[in-house]
């Protein structure tokens, strides 16, 4: 017998009209992500007409934005799969709100990462070469099984503890549009909860849950080995296996943050995602980044150290060169920052912060505002660089005002942020990413850029990689196909699991079922 | 006196204009023969031969000796003949190239074209023994040109395992399908 509507608690009843009820502002911003990705399109078109030529490529810069995407969206998809399955094996009870989320993004991702290798050929229509004469000898190959594995441990991995919520819906949308029951009976198996399919869920989520974590450790490893495997300056390493494997991770755990803070805000999940959530995933944030951090250190330090001939035009280039911006954006930006934001509510020195008069907001912002005023007029006052000799450090002043006044800036705003542990968290998050994305660039243009032959008789637009108008407008495309996919996602299926958290939520304290320790079924609705 | 000079003067003249090279008149290229002589070492020596109407052979004759690759014709050489009519030059790599053609006179009204047959690669110098079979590759580690039978092993036995786990959730699946 199907499940009437008011058989929901109040909490699934605001989580079922996630699926149905669409405001003005669902439709805009689905319809700002379809423009990004006709744009894209009309990119990818272009670059398909007059080849790779349109793009920054170059021949020492066969890999560029396209790759970095890739490393990027890979690295992403990871949490998913992994958090959830961690979780769910350690029997954490607070995951239940938060592993459909995860586990979304992870196929998500995998899709706009899957595409982008596709992207970056110029000759698409080749890439059955690659099966057909692909040589298993070759990390490339390793990356297409691999992903293409995952692609698929990760589906199921997503699909299986859905059937039981799928069900669920097909009873409850028994009399509502005709795709919705068709699509919710095929995928429900025809679930009834019956004692043997609860045995079998239980047996299929343990295998899946422990299968996926090597699965997923393995891509991103086989990811950092189309680098590792050659003997390029800055990427001849034997830690890029676990470095990539701690920043993917890093990152992808600050993506469920900000998919959190973004579903609870528009779906008003404030019962299911509190700010408990905020503080064990901003707990789970902290120590990736600190692993990650440790590696990036192990990475760095080995060349540095030695400075051999090869590495050190790449290293200078890295530290205080063409990149080092970059580079140190990502460290104290996308590292240090968001670890500190996340640790602030639990810092108790930062509300006397604002004891500090040039602390408080008021005056600290409004100072902070006219410097960049002036310093936006700087470069008309100041005197030319050779007037002074030479003198370089003014060229690289308005550099060193921009960071101290973020810094200010940070410590202003740090009580504010302690009040709000959930901002900061998001704050914390878009940073990891925004980073992450930018550290991938830092991995692999830099050492393009430094071959062991010095490129020669090229163009001098040639020695340099700057990514062009067609590069960027279909990174934008992907950035927005992940989000959309994630948005119709929410709307075709609840995007927390509602009998897992039923469990959760009506049976407060209830000990685990046998099967609880990967979220046992032993609750699953039954008609 | 003069009348000697005036004389020698003639010879030499006459003489100096029989010694200069003329073309025979109508001597135009009517045809090119093509021919290729393969060496051991994967080049090939090319000669062109021009000939006019009546089969004499056509010197100073501007000839140009092209390839066919996967972008179109490659000009290999830009060349005249010689007073027997010959032009020649050598294809350093002959292996890769499918067919070549010599046109004659600037317009390329005179052409021929020759097959130099199915493009041929040469073959790997090392070829696996039974070694291979005992899993050492004829180069060291993964980087080999041929398949390794240890890491074709390991790739099955780890896809493999995947997918046929893969398998066994989805018999699963369709049990559950099937379950009362």
């Amino acid at each position: 017998m199907p499940r009437r509507p008011d058989q929901f608690s109040p909490r699934e009843r605001v989580l079922l009209a996630s699926l149905t009820e669409a405001g003005p502002g669902f439709y805009a911003l689905v319809g700002v992500l379809l423009a990004v990705i006709a744009w894209g399109i009309i990119a990818y078109t272009v670059q398909l007409r007059y080849g790779l030529g349109v793009t920054g490529l170059r021949d020492n810069f066969m890999w560029g934005v396209y790759i970095t995407n890739f490393v990027f969206f890979i690295g992403v998809s990871h949490v998913g799969a992994l958090m959830s399955a961690i979780l769910r094996i350690t029997g954490a009870e607070w995951r239940r709100s938060v592993t459909r989320m995860a586990e979304a993004i992870t196929f998500a991702s995998l899709l706009m990462g899957a595409l982008m290798p596709f992207v970056d050929m110029g000759r698409p229509d080749r890439i059955l070469n690659l099966l057909l004469h692909g040589r298993l000898q070759s990390p490339v190959l390793w990356d297409i099984l691999s992903i293409s594995t995952y692609l698929t441990g990760s589906t199921l991995f997503l699909y299986v503890p859905m059937i039981p919520d799928i069900a669920l819906l097909r009873d409850r949308f028994a009399e509502g549009p005709a795709w919705r029951r068709r699509l919710y009976t095929l995928l429900a198996l025809g679930w009834k909860g019956t004692e043997v399919q609860r045995h079998h869920l239980e047996r299929i989520m343990g295998i899946m849950a422990i299968i996926i974590i090597p699965i997923a450790i393995s891509v991103h490893t086989v990811v950092s080995w189309i680098f590792g495997m050659t003997l390029r300056a800055g990427w001849n390493s034997t830690v890029f296996g676990p470095y990539f494997v701690s920043g993917a991770l890093f990152s992808g755990a600050a993506a469920v943050v900000t998919a959190m803070a973004a579903f609870r805000w528009a779906y008003h999940l404030e019962e299911y995602i509190t700010e408990a959530h905020f503080r064990r995933m901003g707990y789970l944030v902290i120590t990736l980044g600190m692993i990650y951090a440790y590696f990036t250190f192990a990475e760095y330090i080995t060349p540095a150290y030695k400075m051999a001939t090869a590495e050190r035009g790449y290293l200078t280039a890295v530290f205080s060169g063409q990149f080092a911006r970059l580079f140190w954006f990502t460290q104290v930006g996308g590292v240090l920052l968001p670890l500190l934001l996340l640790t602030v509510p639990r810092i108790s020195w930062v509300p006397r912060l604002q004891r500090v008069l040039f602390l408080r907001p008021v005056p600290a912002l409004a100072t902070i505002a006219t410097s960049v005023a002036v310093l936006l007029a700087l470069p008309a006052v100041l005197p030319r660089t050779a007037a002074l000799g030479g003198f370089d450090v003014i060229r690289q002043l308005p550099v060193w005002i921009i960071g101290a006044l973020g810094g200010w800036l940070f410590l202003t705003l740090l009580p504010v942020f302690r009040q709000r542990p959930i901002a900061a968290a998001v704050v914390a998050s878009l940073l990891v990413n925004i980073a992450a994305w930018l550290k991938r660039f830092v991995i692999i243009v830099p050492t393009l850029q430094f071959p062991f032959l010095p490129i020669q008789r090229a163009p001098a637009g040639w020695a340099i990689y700057q990514p062009t108008w067609v590069e960027l407008s279909i990174t934008a495309a992907a950035v927005a196909g992940f989000v959309l996919i994630y948005l119709l996602f929410s709307k075709v299926f609840p995007i927390v699991s509602i009998w897992e958290t039923r469990e959760e939520g009506h049976r407060p304290g209830a000990a685990l079922s046998p099967a609880g320790g990967h979220g046992g079924v032993a609750d699953a609705p039954a008609p | 006196m003069r009348r000697l000079r005036s004389l020698l003067f003639c010879g030499l003249f006459v003489v100096a204009l029989a010694a200069m090279p003329t073309r025979v008149e109508g001597a135009e290229p009517a045809r090119v023969v093509l021919q290729t002589q393969s060496a051991p070492d994967g080049s090939a020596r090319l000669t062109a031969t021009v000939v006019d109407s009546r089969g004499a052979p056509v010197a100073e004759s501007p000839v140009t000796f092209k390839a066919r690759t996967t972008f179109g014709w490659l000009t290999l050489a830009e060349t005249t003949t010689g007073a027997d009519g010959k032009a020649r030059t050598i294809l350093a790599v002959a292996t890769v190239v499918e067919e070549i053609a010599v046109e004659v006179g600037g317009e390329g009204t005179v052409r021929a074209a020759i097959l130099l047959g199915a493009r041929r690669t040469s073959a790997p110098r090392i070829r696996p023994g039974w070694d291979v079979l005992r899993g050492v590759s004829p180069q060291p580690g993964f980087i080999s040109p041929y398949l390794v039978p240890l890491q074709v092993i390991l790739f099955g036995m780890i896809l493999g395992g995947i997918w046929a786990t893969y398998g066994y959730v989805a018999w699963f699946l369709l049990r559950i399908r099937g379950a009362r």
